[in-house]
């Protein structure tokens, strides 16, 4: 529901000096922690380096042309797959449990909510290594399997693309659900019940009614998990065993791993950004139309 | 007339609070019945076992003949509006309408079709692609109606659906409301706590208390007819009075209530042996006069006007009779001239003897109850005032 918004007289009340200093701690912020990084990411990306690594400041465009080659291209669309798979088995996880909660009664929901959260009061890395201790050959799951015989030797389940995905799919789930139930837990449970009485069984229930209205929770939710999945490296190092690099991998080998191309490092990370803004900015576009 | 909705000893208890308790109902095809009573008396709870979405413990519920007990409310031929209208916000009124069409596969054709027929018999042609957000609280409600009765069920369930709308609002929908079931011929069964909206639409009025059904009848036959004291309170206001056995006369039963002396009653037949009963007398069957009437006349007494409240079309007028039992009369509105009460006036009340209804001695729940606590003993003018004084409050509300 869009609530028609007034145009303020507040703002003009205030002088004009007022409220640039009102304003100065957020724009202070913005400048440190997102302008200037992005420029100095921008300045890099034009520049060269040294046989040491060290930025040279010129005006270049070959790191721009050496991103396009089909050796970063296939890292790339790899990257791109393995996010969109794990946003997809994210998205078919979540719902059902983001559901569930949404369902539960008060004092079960904030218990549930307390369980989803439970894994952030981990470091993230000693739960991707507790997955290791896990999938490792020999580690817990082989071990359970063999002792019950249902295998005669330990499978590879780790440094597999399937271990990656599954890394990224522990990692980024919650903040599938979340987004969801929040979504869920606003809708009128009239509505389900006027679905069911209009003749929609469970299924189409949930596609005709229940799927629309929770779509900016679905949709603020495959944000949330696409664009970190794309850019990481430590799970795809941890649980890929750097056998299958993503785009993450590659640019932070450039940044402090052995490839020392900062220059280059900037010049991908720069298109990554452009890509997530133009994506963003038609998306946004998109709802605004919707609403209009 | 065949029944359309049928329930059979239904029971459905929630935790330890027993919702609905052994009720048996019969809806006649293209009646409008109201479920009545006040919140948390169960009569949303039957509404939601018609509908489907509660099962019921005990009973069985019954929709044009077939079981439909364990049915999902996806497979019954009932449709509801909701309190909430319950409009699917990303959908257009053409949407809404359209849903449960789509849902029983009819063709587009048919569906445009049945959605122009809709919006017409709502008054909302042109309407069509608005989105629920951009309609009023009235027009809400009306596409809430046409959503539902667009699939053609055999029931439209309706959950207080005026409730949100203000005074004016409601009243003009009550009587579009009744219009609209004349004209589709729809079996309706309305749930609301108001008594007013009930006696304005219903064919039969269903009066629900403790998860129980009260009485069943139209407007007029418990308004004039109140099996309880509870129906007798709850529909209109009341003076509920204790009366005595004491005799039997010509064309009735001569009664003894305490403050007001000798009554007698038409009634065919006294409640068997039973030596006391209450009896219920309606304000505006108080008839008032200035002074005594012929002597010898039955049913007269004297009182003096306690409190006066200027209710409009008429005074509500507290009355107190020598013997100290207070009751509560309406007087048209003289204007200032001559023969208007004033605080303090002394009146004489005269009462038909088919005016009092003697109330059948009620098995159980609070009415039951309530007898019971109310000491037997002369001179206990004060149920009699306690429940005159609730009847006035709930009529005031």
């Amino acid at each position: 529901m869009t609530i028609p918004v007034q145009p303020t007289q507040g703002s003009a009340q205030l002088p004009r000096p007022a409220r640039w200093f009102l304003l100065a701690p957020l724009a202070v912020w913005l400048v440190a922690f997102v302008v200037a990084p992005a420029l100095i990411l921008l300045v890099y990306s034009f520049s060269e380096r040294d046989e040491l690594g060290r930025v040279v400041f010129t005006f270049t465009l070959e790191n721009y042309a050496r991103a396009f080659d089909p050796v970063y291209l296939s890292v790339f669309g790899r990257s791109l797959g393995y996010a969109a798979a794990t946003t997809a088995i994210c998205a078919v996880l979540a719902y059902p449990v983001a559901w569930c909660m949404a369902q539960a009664r008060p004092p079960w929901r904030d218990r549930l909510l307390l369980l989803v959260m439970i894994p952030f009061w981990t470091s993230f890395l000693i739960r991707t290594y507790a997955w290791i201790t896990i999938l490792k050959s020999e580690g817990l799951l082989n071990g359970l399997l063999l002792y019950t015989h249902t295998i005669a030797a330990p499978l590879e389940l780790l440094y597999t693309p399937g271990a990656v995905v599954l890394g990224l799919v522990y990692a980024y789930l919650p903040f599938m659900i979340l987004p969801i139930y929040g979504s869920a837990e606003k809708l009128d449970p009239a509505l389900i019940e006027a679905a069911h009485d209009l003749g929609c069984g469970p299924w189409q229930s949930f596609a005709r009614v229940v799927l629309p209205l929770t779509r900016p929770g679905l949709a603020a939710g495959v944000m949330m998990v696409f664009v970190p999945a794309i850019g990481m490296f430590a799970i795809s190092d941890l649980m890929g065993g750097a056998r299958v690099p993503l785009i993450g991998n590659v640019i932070q080998d450039q940044f402090v791993g052995q490839a020392r191309d900062k220059p280059f490092g900037a010049a991908l990370a720069v298109i990554f950004m452009l890509i997530f803004v133009t994506v963003y900015w038609l998306w946004q576009r998109r709802a605004e139309a919707r609403v209009a | 007339m065949s029944a359309t909705v049928e329930l059979r000893g239904v029971a459905k208890r929630f935790g330890a609070v027993v919702a609905v308790d052994d009720v048996s109902l019969t809806v006649q095809a293209g009646e409008f019945l109201t479920l009545l009573g006040p919140s948390g008396c169960g009569k949303t709870t039957l509404l939601r076992m018609i509908a489907g979405f509660e099962t019921p413990d005990r009973g069985a519920v019954l929709i044009s003949g077939a079981d439909v007990t364990h049915t999902p409310s996806h497979r019954r031929d009932v449709n509801q509006v909701f309190q909430s209208y319950a409009l699917f916000p990303h959908l257009s009124v053409r949407g809404n309408i359209a849903f449960g069409l789509r849902m029983q596969r009819l063709a587009a054709g048919e569906v445009e079709q049945r959605v122009a027929e809709m919006l017409a018999v709502v008054a909302l042609e042109g309407c069509e692609e608005r989105k629920p957000h951009e309609l009023s609280g009235g027009q809400r409600q009306r596409v809430a109606l046409a959503r539902a009765l667009a699939p053609r069920p055999a029931v439209l369930l309706l959950d207080e659906p005026l409730s949100a709308l203000d005074a004016r609002l409601r009243q003009t929908m009550q009587l579009e409301l009744k219009r609209l079931q004349r004209r589709v011929g729809t079996t309706f069964v309305l749930v609301t706590h108001d008594q007013a909206e009930a006696l304005a639409m219903s064919d039969r009025v269903a009066l629900v208390h403790r998860g129980r059904i009260e009485q069943v009848g139209t407007a007029a036959e418990i308004y004039d007819r109140p099996a309880t004291a509870f129906a007798a309170e709850f529909i209109g206001q009341a003076n509920v009075l204790e009366a005595e056995f004491i005799g039997r006369g010509a064309g009735g039963v001569d009664l003894r209530v305490n403050g007001v002396g000798e009554l007698r009653v038409a009634a065919a037949a006294w409640l068997g042996d039973a030596p006391r009963a209450r009896i219920v007398i309606r304000p505006e069957r108080i008839r008032l006069e200035a002074t005594q009437p012929a002597k010898g006349m039955r049913n007269a007494f004297p009182a003096r006007v306690e409190e006066k409240i200027f209710q409009g079309a008429q005074d509500r007028l507290t009355l107190v009779t020598p013997g100290g039992l207070r009751l509560v009369a309406t007087a048209a509105n003289a204007g200032t001239g001559e023969g208007s009460l004033r605080v303090g006036d002394s009146v004489w009340c005269a009462v038909y003897p088919e005016d009092v209804v003697i109330l059948r001695q009620p098995a159980s729940g609070e009415a039951g109850r309530r007898a019971q606590e109310i000491p037997g003993g002369p001179g206990s003018a004060e149920p009699g005032y306690e429940t005159g004084g609730r009847a006035s409050a709930q009529g005031a509300s």
